[in-house]
């Protein structure tokens, strides 16, 4: 970005072969490319946008791809993916991914067109929310664009501030926004009219056919067709873990009001896919009546309905989806802010902050004009909302008086919709996950949904029944590692959580039929070699957290979830042990216990040579 | 796909038109005119209608690609590849790909009857109107491939 330079070079085969792709490659680059400790707004800093070996392909719910950089919200490993049809249309202009560098001085946005790259003047949309600078970039380049990019969160460097593509699919967590804020990198738009070419491709459509039979067929699949995500809402209600009021309870006495069921009948209009999809779980809604009555919008998902509805006692749909369409305007993550607007919310409640210290506004639970007001403050970074731009640890850690104990997040990042004390094993999943408290790198859903055959076959049946009981910590290190190693595989195809982690459809064994056909490298045909790969990248990303400072101490959960038991539901007095877990994580992922450090046998082990070098220059790496 | 064994919507012979802000597709194929306006605009013949099957079909031996039955096409449903070829939907010879694949069953591949003829035309009456009303011709004429700056 700083010298508007570009350089275009083939996918290095070696990467290939063992990084797949997707977050496999932006890993390794981003290891390779940063130096540890780099101020994440610097132009120092790298961003990676990559697709994968399936994308663009007709595989179900191919149309995803992902950006990484080191996080501005925590200050480690940070990625987020999103659905549609920008990630297709990369590849059909004819790049695999983009490594962008540097800081530009002025404005700018990239238009990829058929292998050509140019940089253009955007000090003209710079301050335009992402739909009128969608708008604008669409009338200058091609009305058949995809274009990703910033709202005003991003160019404020709003520590959440997420990439939006065509209108409405967000690349939400870790504040990549941000990023591409703090590079005066406003746009990306694309065309393509190039072709994606697979290795065997007879063999490659006959397992695509099977596989969209699958979907087709699966029950599950087609709730998640007929409701989308919001169908969650009166499922997590129904076994007590519906994130409320800043994840104290897991029980929304109105959670009625926000079932899918609600939604279809009263605001559904229709229903739309991502590219190759066969699920169709975005759900277009409109408000026929009251303030927010006029929009017509996709989303929200259950993570927002959870982080603007329950989360904030909050069940007055309309401002929900009011709420999350802002945030898709100002470009901010709907989960952080949500979180952040529920830890303030909290602290006022409880007393920490007096209600005459936050400019007038009433904030209490289900206040939605609050909220709202709250999320203008934040994009804009004005008053309090300036505060809150930084995040729930670092406004927590800038309030004190106690808040810090409302600040629900790990590592920096918020906690989304799931709570470890109704389901243990995603406890430990938001304590150890890469990018902080993640509910998309290593939740088991099989445990929680009661899938023991699916268990069984995955774990072998002697596990049984402890692994599929969330109030039990037995199992559940084990139920997370290969959860995560499998969906690094995921990450790096790139296909879609849905369909690979719910419902469980395809798993394993199904990509290591897909990759030969697609790529034409047998090896991947080999689940051995296959998990190897997941956890080599899994060690990666810990290597690279490891460089920032990363150790056990910070494999941490809210106090809240460990100390305070939940106080209502079916999982009543329920809470995590969170130590039991983290030693047996560690001994199977063969990191040191005491430290949570990769040891030098485990990197070796997984090709991880040069980062067992580094651990040890760094005098970090376990005896 | 189907014609090429890559995967290429250019060169589809069905592709979608969208107003993303407002989630809006509108889907581009040949619906297979009784009285096509591609067959009547053809300086060569090379477009005809099969009286028996109802298929309008384009002879590629004659085509010149000379673009005027993907200007006239009100429907969208004639494009252009990349490379300045014409293709147009067959049908698949009766077993069509994009059929087997919609998971929704907005497409669907029937028997002519007189109700299936009345839905049709209800079809295409919605497909003009959201095309015009939502400002997409120029978008649809960049996918048909006719589009230039």
């Amino acid at each position: 970005m700083t010298s508007k330079s570009i350089y275009i070079e083939p996918v290095n085969e070696k990467l290939a072969r063992n990084y797949i792709g997707g977050s496999g490659f932006a890993a390794r680059i981003l290891y390779d490319m940063l130096k540890p400790g780099i101020d994440p707004f610097s132009p120092e800093n790298v961003i990676v946008i990559a697709t994968g070996p399936l994308t663009g392909t007709l595989w179900p719910t191919a149309g995803r791809y992902m950006m990484a950089s080191k996080s501005p919200l925590t200050g480690i490993w940070g990625e987020s993916h999103a659905g549609g049809h920008f990630g297709p249309e990369l590849k059909y202009a004819g790049f695999d991914y983009l490594i962008i560098t540097g800081r530009s001085e002025k404005p700018t946005y990239i238009y990829l067109n058929d292998g050509r790259i140019e940089f253009r003047k955007a000090e003209h949309i710079w301050g335009l929310n992402t739909h009128e600078a969608t708008d604008v970039i669409k009338e200058e380049t091609d009305p058949n664009a995809h274009i990703a990019c910033i709202g005003q969160a991003g160019e404020n460097l709003v520590k959440f501030a997420s990439v939006i593509s065509d209108y409405h699919r967000a690349h939400g967590r870790i504040g990549i926004g941000a990023i591409w804020g703090s590079k005066k990198l406003k746009a990306i738009a694309v065309k393509g009219d190039g072709e994606v070419e697979v290795a065997d491709h007879e063999r490659f459509i006959e397992l695509v056919e099977d596989a969209h039979e699958r979907v087709l067929k699966h029950p599950q699949a087609r709730d998640l067709a007929r409701y989308g995500t919001p169908l969650l809402v009166g499922y997590k209600q129904s076994i007590g873990e519906l994130p409320t009021k800043n994840h104290w309870t897991g029980i929304f006495n109105e959670a009625r009001d926000l079932t899918a069921e609600v939604l279809k009948e009263k605001f559904w209009v229709r229903d739309r896919a991502c590219f190759s999809c066969r699920v169709q779980c975005k759900k277009v809604y409109t408000i026929k009546e009251g303030p927010y009555a006029g929009i017509v919008s996709e989303g929200p998902e259950y993570e927002a309905i959870y982080s603007f509805g329950s989360n904030l006692g909050n069940s007055n749909f309309p401002s929900i989806f009011y709420a999350n369409y802002l945030c898709n305007l100002y470009g901010l993550d709907v989960i952080s802010t949500g979180c952040v607007i529920a830890f303030l919310t909290e602290c006022i409640e409880r007393g920490v902050i007096g209600r005459d210290e936050v400019e007038g506004m009433d904030l209490r639970w289900g206040n939605h004009e609050a909220f709202i007001e709250l999320i203008h403050k934040i994009a804009r970074r004005e008053g309090i909302g300036d505060l809150l731009a930084e995040g729930a640890k670092r406004a927590s850690e800038k309030i004190g008086k106690g808040s810090e104990y409302y600040a629900i997040h790990v590592k920096g990042l918020e906690v989304s919709g799931q709570d470890g004390r109704t389901h243990r094993s995603i406890g430990l999943s938001h304590a150890v996950a890469s990018r902080g408290a993640d509910h998309l790198r290593g939740l088991v859903t099989v445990d929680q949904l009661g899938y023991e055959e699916v268990a069984a076959k995955r774990w072998g049946s002697d596990k049984l029944p402890d692994i599929c009981n969330p109030y039990s910590e037995r199992w559940k290190a084990l139920a997370v590692k290969t959860t995560e190693d499998v969906y690094a595989i995921r990450d790096m195809l790139i296909v879609c959580w849905y369909t690979v982690s719910w419902p469980p459809i395809y798993w394993l064994e199904d990509f290591a039929k897909i990759l030969p056909a697609v790529t034409g490298e047998e090896m991947f045909g080999k689940v051995g070699e296959l998990l190897r790969i997941g956890e080599r990248v899994v060690n990666l990303e810990r290597c690279f957290n490891v460089r920032e400072g990363i150790t056990r101490k910070d494999d941490r959960l809210p106090r809240r979830f460990i100390e305070e038991p939940m106080p209502e539901g079916p999982g009543k007095g329920q809470r995590v042990n969170l130590e039991l877990m983290l030693d047996e994580y560690y001994e199977l992922r063969g990191w040191d216990k005491e430290t949570g450090i990769p040891r030098k046998e485990m990197l070796e082990r997984l090709g991880l040579i040069k980062e067992t070098k580094d651990l040890e220059r760094m005098g970090k790496l376990p005896a | 796909m189907e014609h090429a064994n890559v995967f290429k919507p250019s060169i589809s012979r069905i592709r979608i038109v969208k107003n993303d802000k407002l989630s809006i597709d509108v889907p581009l194929i040949c619906i297979q005119c009784e009285v096509p306006a591609c067959v009547h605009v053809c300086p060569v013949n090379a477009l005809s209608r099969d009286e028996e099957t109802g298929i309008v079909k384009l002879d590629m031996d004659k085509c010149i690609n000379c673009s005027l039955c993907v200007i006239k096409c009100p429907y969208h449903g004639v494009f252009k590849t990349p490379s300045g070829v014409t293709v147009k939907c067959d049908l698949c010879d009766g077993d069509p790909k994009c059929v087997k694949y919609c998971p929704t069953g907005a497409l669907q591949y029937l028997e002519i009857s007189p109700e299936i003829e009345v839905k049709r035309g209800k079809s295409k009456e919605k497909f003009l109107k959201l095309l015009r009303e939502y400002c997409l011709e120029k978008a649809a004429l960049r996918i048909a491939g006719v589009g230039g700056e």
